[in-house]
């Protein structure tokens, strides 16, 4: 239901590349930041969120937070896709009264630990056993697929994706939390190293050690509380036909993702159209991502991206700011919880890259994976 | 980290793919009942629910439907290859059905998309691997 649940609390650690705590110690710690920044005592949760593939357990949490009735809790598959869908389970299990406190979060040390794909096995079962053989192992090379294509079908050029990763490190040149600091040129983005053609070292986003949460309560609720509420005007998930994960390249139509399907439902719930959306944040594993998101999320036209990227719309003066936070690409990689994090800032009004008058903010979660997306709202009614 | 080559694990679905591989031929699952391929395999028909399959000798002939060049960092095994292509081929019995390998030798010549392809097996240890050669390259 429309405003039936808002965000009232955020939290989260440090940045870093190498934090030098364990994920439950800053998994905690921004867990307990964002009751803190809710003004709710943990006392009163009953209800966690997490992702399947987090390694802190609720039960631990339940005990570190000194949780005394759990009553609802469940966890999201799909990595960085999951992030938004951990708040629709939140406000789904708020409106069944199911809980009447739902924290979601989500940490991860990807910067000091090892890199997934790394952990590949030597003998591979799955789907995967048709690309890994072949060295298709890594998330940059199959995301690198679908761009090449796409440069291909429309004409999208290295100076687009370019665009698109020195918008967003400008962002995170404002927000201090940001891991990258550094302002980027063009030049900058085409000196760098490739990593997987056509994919160069800055369209691929940070490897982070860092945690973030969010406290979701009932809009009633939210109105007696210290912060301006971010009601969850929708949320939906998505994942389309004959998909397979991140080895997207099986089915029908190449090159579309998830995410088609998500927005559809998105706002179908919201009944607003992406014309009505104030600002973005876009999931941003991949420079391309942002690109492919802008026109399955209705901002434009298949194949529309680059020149919507080209006429300056993504940036802070643009129509359509994007990724204000400075994202995973120039703040942290944390499957995209902190998209979430900055997705509520824009409706406190507080974003180091504040959007005025914020009153509807888009978040979406992993693009090329079943995904999730949601619509936060300042105004209650 | 691994040092050796990832190689298939193959399961109900697949054994018959790689065991075709090892006769050096390229053979993909069909639905038995309403003919409609099936791939990467999986043991139920997405269009009409049958678990039964045929598996079907295709030409080995196909076109580069998109492409990659890999540049370290990757898993050992593979970095003395780079940066190496890796493809993405659309078969010409259903455009549909995709593949990804390399091009033996990982040579570059011709490399593009729309380049056309046939298949040429290439011996892994015990593994046979369906790869790929440009035409006229
Ligand atoms: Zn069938």
């Amino acid at each position: 239901m429309r405003k039936s649940v808002a965000i009232v609390g955020i939290g989260q650690s440090e940045f870093k590349k190498n934090i030098g705590k364990n994920e439950r110690r800053i998994a905690l710690e921004a867990i307990k930041n964002a009751l803190t920044d809710a003004g709710i005592s943990p006392h009163e949760v009953d209800g966690l969120v997490r992702f399947n593939m987090e390694n802190l357990s609720e039960v631990e949490v339940a005990r570190n937070l000194g949780i005394e009735n759990l009553r609802f809790f469940g966890e999201i598959g799909y990595g960085g896709g999951g992030a938004c869908a951990t708040v629709a389970h939140a406000q789904m299990a708020i409106e069944t009264d199911r809980a009447n406190v739902v924290v979601c979060w989500r940490a991860r040390n990807r910067g000091s630990g090892v890199r997934p794909w790394a952990a590949t096995g030597n003998r591979v079962p799955g789907d995967d056993q048709f690309s890994a053989p072949f060295g298709c192992v890594r998330p940059v090379d199959q995301i690198a697929m679908l761009t090449r294509r796409y440069m291909h079908e429309f004409g999208a050029t290295w100076q687009h994706l370019g665009k698109v990763a020195v918008t967003i490190r400008d962002n995170a040149t404002r927000n201090p939390q940001a891991m990258m600091q550094k302002p980027m040129t063009l030049a900058d983005y085409e000196a760098a190293r490739y990593v997987s053609e056509p994919l160069r070292l800055f369209d691929c986003c940070l490897e982070s050690d860092g945690a973030l949460a969010v406290v979701v309560v009932s809009a009633e609720r939210a109105r007696d509380l210290r912060n301006k509420p971010a009601y969850v005007l929708a949320a939906s998930q998505g994942t389309g036909p004959d998909h397979v994960v991140m080895t997207n390249y099986y089915k029908k139509n190449f090159l579309e993702t998830p995410s088609k399907y998500a927005a559809e439902e998105l706002y179908r719930q919201a009944g607003v159209t992406a014309k009505d959306i104030d600002c973005a944040q876009f999931y941003d594993a991949f420079t391309p991502l942002v690109l492919f998101s802008l026109e399955e999320y209705g901002f434009c036209k298949p194949g529309e991206a680059p020149a919507f990227v080209d006429e300056g719309r993504i940036g802070p003066k643009g129509d359509l700011p994007v990724n204000t936070s400075g994202s995973s690409l120039s703040e942290a990689y944390v499957h995209g919880m902190n998209l979430i994090v900055e997705g509520v800032r824009q409706i406190r009004g507080t974003s180091t890259s504040q959007v005025k008058d914020a009153e509807l903010s888009l978040v979406t979660s992993g693009a090329g994976v079943p995904t999730s997306a949601m619509i936060l709202a300042g105004n209650p009614s | 980290m691994i040092t050796e080559r990832p190689m298939p694990l193959p399961d109900d679905a697949t054994t018959e793919f790689w065991q075709a591989c090892q006769k050096h031929e390229l053979r993909m699952q069909r639905c038995a009942s309403c003919k409609e391929f099936r791939w990467p395999p999986r043991p139920m028909c997405g269009a009409c629910q049958s678990f039964d399959s045929e598996w079907i000798q295709v030409s080995g002939r196909g076109t580069i439907y998109s492409y990659v060049i890999a540049h370290a960092p990757m898993l050992p095994a593979f970095a003395p290859r780079a940066p190496f292509p890796i493809i993405l081929v659309a078969l010409d019995e259903d455009p549909a059905m995709r593949m990804i390998g390399n091009l033996i030798g990982d040579m570059r010549e011709g490399l593009q998309i729309g380049a056309k392809v046939t298949v040429a097996f290439e011996e892994v240890g015990e593994v046979t691997l369906p790869q790929w050669k440009i035409v006229g390259a």
